[in-house]
């Protein structure tokens, strides 16, 4: 009994020293040694006790939080990359910097009414030429930027996804752990609830657990990601456009589904969102602003004539543009008469004559023309509109991402009451248990000298 | 309600990082002056911003226009000025010597001084500034009038922009300064610089009727003079109601611009100040809330 006792009370300690050690480890459960009296015996008409025995170690654990938690995550992680992927496209728009396209447009217009005062000065010319240049350099610097940021969001994903195989592996082999000890194994119980809410913070997932102990995972458009032993694979695949798209199949790669458009949470559904809708939507805003934009001025300037050897023949353009809306931006330029002689730029009317500005009056007018928007929007307001559309957007996603954080820090710390460690208690069960300890160690030692009485009886 | 570690210090983390966001912020707000710096600080006045920092740039434009304009309109006064002083003398010359107390002799001595004022208001047509012709129309780089009195310039009428909504002239159209209009003709008028030389012919040739005639006729290139002077004068007027009226756009837009995105700067200032004094508060109570454990009081 003695030594039952010392073992219990040692195993109390160990229990309590081991919660002291994952103190700081991430979704660690405390846990607790359950103890209960043994069956006592009879004799002489007398039930005698037997000692203590112990039950079980169980962890302290509400899983009910712990799946609030986990669903919370997944919000949470679909608000959180989304204003982070946000808050880097905003600086391409940076209102503070010179080159971008607002200011830009205002240098384009401020040159041409330069022009319009001194249509023959050749100084004049070539501070058009530069201000164009300059204009086209904004433009096409937003399309690359969005480019990159999108080919960015493309290696997050792969990068995601890579790391979401490698936790449907790790959560298979804990269901083959946690199974084969019959449930019991706390530790293995804790790794694999982390690894839960981690999976989840990454892609939307629903989860239950089997009678033998073992999750079952399911993904997005309802797949199994993992039960029992079994995974699916999830794998990037390109569409016609180039585009990537994510599919789930057998572990075999067999039955492949796209399941892309069925992403809501999780940070891949964020990156998804942001590459494929904001992303998206800002490099067709920026083709549109450069095709409409430089076809209608093109139309005005192929009216008028040049100077000098230009000042005969009409028909140039200013800029250089695609014939299609898409990728318009990316192909823009200065017309090659522009770039090799700032004599082509047309200013005037009439042929012949230096200080005619008529058609040079009318490019100015183009600043205050609506020609987007179905005739709604001059260029400056299309621009602005759709910029602070994309600042709306950011300052929402500011907000969600701040209270979606409030509730994980709640549920988390709700979590941590019931589950995590304590270093007072702690401190206090290692004193209950030392104590408890020492006084077993007084009954062997007192059983001892009991013995010793009987021996020595002659 | 239990206390964990990971609690203890989730919670002295999330308070000392917050405490250090809104510090970073106002410290931003400090450093720059602005309210806005991105365009998610308050997309709801961006569009105002684009908008109001458009406008500042026009009206920049369009007072670099008047300015431009008033220069020309200035020294074409100024050329008609002295046109009309030299036809006011030539008429005093012919009044004078009309009267017939004079005789060949005397008139055929004053022709040289008709021939000065002729060359005198050519060089007043042939007027440049800013290295163009002003009463050329487009045809900026070509004198207006040639030595024999003809006009070499167009009918181009030169607009620059001067408010949102106005193009406006900035030159005479100045054919029918020099050169008698078609309906003039019929009536019997000339030229300007034709009916000086007229006048100076009938001073040398003693031809009494031909400088009667002169007479009359300068005095209806005065009349001419007169209206194309008041034409200039009046749009001079219209550029100076412009440029008072941008005066006091450009002001009101650059309040409007301040009041948008500039920072107040005592506001800027005494946040930023409160906010680093939560910040170290915040750091004094983590630091106390994190130490007090029963294992730093068991020996």
């Amino acid at each position: 009994m003695g030594a039952e006792s010392l073992f219990i009370n040692r195993q109390g300690v160990d229990t309590s020293g081991h919660n002291i050690a994952n103190a700081n480890t991430e979704g660690y459960s405390r846990q607790r040694i359950n103890t209960s009296a043994r069956e006592p015996t009879g004799l002489r008409g007398l039930e005698i006790g037997n000692g203590v025995m112990a039950d079980s170690i169980t962890r302290a654990n509400d899983k009910y939080i712990d799946k609030q938690l986990t669903d919370s995550k997944q919000v949470f992680g679909e608000s959180s990359t989304r204003f982070n992927e946000l808050s880097k496209i905003e600086l391409i728009y940076n209102t503070e910097s010179s080159s971008n396209i607002a200011n830009r447009l205002a240098e384009f217009f401020a040159s041409l009414h330069d022009l319009s005062a001194y249509p023959e000065d050749l100084s004049v010319r070539t501070n058009v030429r530069e201000a164009g240049v300059n204009l086209v350099s904004a433009i096409k610097g937003v399309d690359e930027k969005l480019r990159v940021a999108r080919e960015d969001i493309d290696s997050q994903i792969q990068g995601e996804v890579a790391q979401i195989n490698d936790l449907l592996e790790q959560i298979a082999d804990l269901n083959v752990k946690i199974v084969g000890s019959d449930g019991k194994a706390n530790d293995y119980l804790d790794e694999r609830d982390r690894l839960v809410r981690t999976l989840g913070e990454k892609i939307q997932i629903s989860y239950y657990i089997k009678d033998g102990g073992s999750v079952v995972v399911r993904g997005p458009g309802e797949s199994i990601l993992v039960e029992d032993r079994e995974i699916s694979h999830l794998d990037l695949k390109k569409n016609a456009k180039g585009d990537i798209r994510l599919f789930i199949s057998a572990s075999d790669g067999s039955f492949p589904r796209d399941v892309t458009s069925g992403l809501k949470r999780g940070n891949v559904s964020a990156l998804y969102y942001v590459r494929d809708k904001v992303i998206e939507g800002l490099k067709n805003k920026n083709d549109e602003l450069a095709y409409t934009f430089s076809h209608k001025f093109n139309e005005l300037h192929r009216q008028g004539y040049g100077v000098g050897a230009f000042n005969e023949t009409t028909g140039r353009n200013f800029f250089k543009v695609s014939s299609t809306m898409d990728g318009a931006a990316r192909n823009l330029d200065l017309d090659d008469y522009v770039i090799w002689d700032v004599n082509s730029i047309a200013t005037a009317a009439s042929s012949g004559s230096v200080g005619d500005n008529v058609v040079v009056n009318k490019l100015i007018d183009m600043q205050k023309k609506k020609i987007f928007s179905d005739g709604s929007s001059d260029v400056e307001s299309f621009y602005s509109d759709y910029v602070s559309k994309l600042g709306s957007e950011i300052q929402r996603a500011n907000k969600k991402k701040e209270a979606d954080e409030i509730i994980v820090k709640e549920l988390d710390s709700r979590r941590e009451a019931v589950a995590g460690v304590s270093l007072d208690e702690e401190a206090v069960n290692m004193m209950k248990w030392q104590t408890a300890f020492a006084a077993s160690s007084k009954v062997i030692t007192t059983a001892d000298e009991m013995l010793e009485t009987v021996l020595s009886l002659k | 309600m239990r206390i964990s570690e990971q609690q203890r210090f989730n919670s002295a983390n999330s308070k000392i990082e917050r405490a250090r966001a809104d510090n970073a912020k106002a410290l931003d707000k400090l450093a720059t002056q602005k309210e806005v710096t991105n365009i998610s600080d308050a997309p709801q006045s961006l569009h105002k911003i684009f908008r109001a920092t458009a406008n500042l740039s026009n009206i920049e434009n369009y007072q670099k226009n008047i300015a431009f304009s008033q220069g020309y309109l200035e020294r074409t006064e100024a050329a008609i000025a002295n046109i009309t002083d030299n036809l006011i003398r030539a008429k005093e010359i012919a009044i004078g010597l009309a009267n017939d107390t004079n005789n060949a002799e005397s008139r055929k001595m004053v022709a040289p001084e008709i021939e000065q004022l002729i060359q005198d208001i050519i060089s007043s047509a042939n007027t440049t500034y800013a290295e163009r012709y002003v009463f050329s129309g487009f045809r900026i780089k070509t004198p207006a009038l040639s030595r024999e009195g003809v006009y070499n310039g167009d009918d181009g009428a030169i607009f620059l922009q001067t408010s949102e909504q106005d193009f406006q002239k900035i030159n005479i159209q100045a054919r029918e300064l020099f050169e008698p209009s078609e309906k003039e003709v019929q009536e019997g008028h000339k030229g300007i610089i034709e009916a000086l030389k007229i006048l100076k012919s009938s001073l040398i040739n003693n031809n009494k009727e031909d400088l009667h005639r002169s007479i009359s006729e300068l005095d209806f290139q005065l009349d001419k003079m007169n209206f194309y002077r008041a034409e200039a004068g009046a749009l001079q007027n219209s550029l100076s109601n412009g440029m008072n009226s941008l005066d006091l756009e450009k002001e009101y837009n650059a309040d409007y611009l301040s009041k948008l995105q500039d920072a107040d700067v005592f506001k800027t200032s005494s946040d930023f100040k409160r906010t680093d004094t939560i910040l170290q508060s915040a750091l004094t109570a983590c630091n106390k809330m994190i130490e007090p454990s029963l294992l730093s009081v068991l020996k």
